[in-house]
């Protein structure tokens, strides 16, 4: 699932804030009903009191007019009607002044005294719930409001120091990289959780660094180990060649000398693309590459003249690609002897670079297989050609390495092979800056 | 000219002593570290070729051994192919030259022939051989005191031929010698027979022996006749 993504502590943040507002809003209830309540409790038993206490004073003689007033009305009732127990009535009332019924909450009693039976009645007015409830959702509000801006400014300082280890780890793996051969080295902090991530990195990456190192070693052991018995073959066969040998022999030491020869360059290709593999030429810098390319095609100009290729390249200046230099010139000579060796007598070869990517082209035959295959390793479009198979396999592999896109098309008797180097320069230039800043903390 | 060969595989350091011993070089062969350093104490050696993995140790050592030592001699290293690093590590260490695996025996005493010039004979650059004659400093060739137009890549090409005079020299070994890590891009070895032909040419027409003759189903071989 893609949302948008949000900062941890924004999500904490918003997290909390929703559970603020069912605490508020389950705690204004709560406090609604406990204030009404009571009002209304305290009110009554005032109200009772009130009635009680006129009653009294009428016991003892007080004239009735005395006792009336804004809150006590006193009536006399027929003598023979029933008393009415004290009790609190809670009822509405209509309130001329202020054009709308108020609550008013009634204490009645009738008391025989003296002969007579008195009504008595103390009531009051009180806050009706609406009004309570307006009162507590405003100041609710104010918490809330007051709670926004207090944790949303205060998470964010927080976090940044609370997260600051956490932070330190990402700049930390963003630099680390296994060629380099030394594995992490965290600092400790105080955060369990944090603790555990940075330890199970160092951890991590001891162990990638150590099967790393181990890879490594298998590879140049197994490359020197198939290099060594080589290189004596090839020494006995050229020792033989210097002793006198019939021409019969002479045609299978050649032969035997043209295998060692594939099996060399076999070895060796492999061996590259093992270390490709390896991420072991990463690059620390951009290059030139019209310059890497200007040289290559210099280098190959006397070949391209004897096999009578007609070369046209149009480069643009100071093109600069993110990649190893040793890379660099793999990538361009395979692409270039690529270019020549699969071509056509009098056949022609064209090259365009651009900012943005470079463009081989050459004549050849149809292919006989689909072009994309041709990346794949020991892929041959001509299977009897003397070639290892493997040039646009490690041409491929450099590409993907590098971010950059690779593609083969022909059409019309013409081979075009372009390479799009990785657009974000942007994305490089960060990813540089960030190196940079990691190297300058070290 | 002495030389040491320090090469743990048995049959390898045969194949340099033999062909070392063939162009009349004095050899010794160590094959371990320690062996290499006892002879390097004991015997002066103008040259030392020199294998970068050994049994006992790394081949590099041993030039930190050299140096410190103040032993005075050429060191041609014999690294894995591709493992740069050894390469410039080596030379960074003051070796002279480095050859890869699997390296063509007259390539490597072609490099060793270099490296004695460079630093044994300082004060005689040229190459004399029978009417030619090759100023390494200058690059001038001359065949019975003519001068001889060349080209880099015929230059290099007659050197190597004179170096490896008598030698049965294969297509692939002169392509290796003059176009480096790009004969990948080849295919055939037309490109030697023209070199070979325009070469062979000049000579002659400069008045010169037809020196270079073919080996069937081979390559060439630079015939000279020892007097």
């Amino acid at each position: 699932m893609k949302g948008i993504r949000l900062k941890l502590i924004d999500q904490f943040t918003l997290w909390f804030f929703a559970i603020t507002v069912v605490v508020l809003i389950a705690g204004g209830i709560i406090v609604f009903m406990s204030v009404q309540n009571e009002i209304i409790r305290e009110d009554s038993r005032r109200l009772k009191d009130t009635v009680h206490l006129v009653a009294t004073r009428l016991q003892q003689g007080a004239p009735v007019d005395q006792q009336q007033g804004y809150m006590v009305r006193i009536q006399e009732l027929a003598h023979t009607a029933p008393l009415i127990p004290l009790q609190v009535v809670d009822t509405l009332f209509w309130f001329p002044s202020h054009e709308h019924y108020e609550r008013q909450l009634m204490a009645v009693a009738s008391y025989k005294i003296r002969g007579k039976h008195y009504h008595i009645a103390a009531s009051n007015l009180v806050a009706e719930p609406d009004e309570i409830a307006e009162g507590i959702a405003k100041s609710l509000s104010w918490i809330f409001i007051l709670l926004l801006v207090l944790v949303g400014i205060l998470s964010r300082l927080l976090s940044r120091k609370l997260l600051a280890p956490f932070h330190e780890t990402l700049i930390a793996i963003r630099g680390f990289s296994l060629s380099g051969q030394t594995p992490l080295h965290l600092k400790d902090t105080q955060i369990r959780e944090f603790e555990q991530l940075n330890r199970f990195l160092e951890a991590m990456t001891q162990k990638a660094v150590i099967d790393y190192q181990s890879l490594k070693e298998f590879t140049e052991n197994a490359s020197h180990e198939l290099q060594t018995p080589l290189a004596v073959i090839r020494g006995k066969l050229e020792l033989l060649m210097d002793s006198p040998i019939t021409d019969q022999q002479a045609l299978l030491v050649q032969a035997a000398l043209d295998s060692i020869e594939k099996l060399s360059k076999t070895n060796e290709a492999l061996t590259l693309l093992t270390r490709l593999d390896n991420r072991e030429y990463q690059a620390t810098e951009s290059i030139d590459i019209s310059r890497h390319l200007s040289n290559g095609i210099f280098r190959l100009q006397e070949l391209f003249e004897l096999k009578g290729l007609h070369l046209d390249y149009e480069l643009a200046d100071n093109v600069r690609v993110w990649l190893h230099p040793v890379l660099a010139d793999i990538l361009l000579n395979n692409l270039l002897s690529n270019a020549m060796r699969h071509n056509i007598p009098d056949g022609k070869v064209t090259i365009i670079l651009t900012e943005a990517s470079l463009l081989i082209q050459n004549t050849g035959l149809h292919p006989q297989i689909a072009t994309e295959q041709l990346f794949q390793r020991f892929k041959k479009s001509n299977p009897s050609q003397n070639s290892t198979g493997l040039g646009l396999a490690i041409v491929k592999q450099i590409c993907d390495l590098n971010s950059f896109r690779v593609s083969y098309q022909y059409s019309q008797g013409w081979h075009r092979i372009e390479v799009v180097f990785r657009k974000d320069k942007s994305g490089q230039r960060k990813a540089n800056l960030e190196r940079k800043k990691v190297l300058n903390e070290e | 000219m002495k030389v040491l060969i320090i090469e743990d595989n048995q049959e390898l350091s045969r194949n340099i002593y033999q062909y070392l011993q063939g162009e009349g070089y004095i050899c010794e062969v160590s094959y371990s570290v320690q062996e290499a350093e006892d002879k390097l104490l004991c015997f002066p050696y103008d040259c030392i070729v020199l294998d970068v993995m050994l049994p006992d140790g790394n081949g590099l050592d041993l030039l930190h051994f050299i140096k410190s030592e103040e032993i005075d001699t050429s060191v041609l290293i014999i690294s894995a192919r591709n493992a740069l690093d050894d390469k410039i590590l080596g030379l960074d260490l003051g070796a002279d030259d480095y050859v890869t695996k699997p390296f063509h025996l007259p390539e490597l005493y072609a490099r060793l022939k270099a490296i004695y010039r460079r630093k044994i004979l300082r004060g005689d650059p040229v190459i004399i051989c029978n009417e030619i004659s090759i100023n390494t400093n200058t690059l001038e060739v001359s065949v019975q005191e003519h001068p001889l137009d060349l080209t880099r890549k015929e230059y290099d090409l007659l050197l190597y031929f004179i170096t490896n005079k008598n030698r049965v020299l294969t297509r692939q070994t002169i392509a290796e010698h003059l176009w480096g890590d790009y004969t990948e891009s080849l295919a055939n070895f037309d490109f030697v027979y023209q070199h070979v032909k325009n070469l062979r040419k000049k000579i002659t027409t400069a008045g010169g022996n037809d020196y270079i003759g073919t080996v069937y189903g081979l390559g060439y071989k630079f015939n000279v006749v020892s007097s």
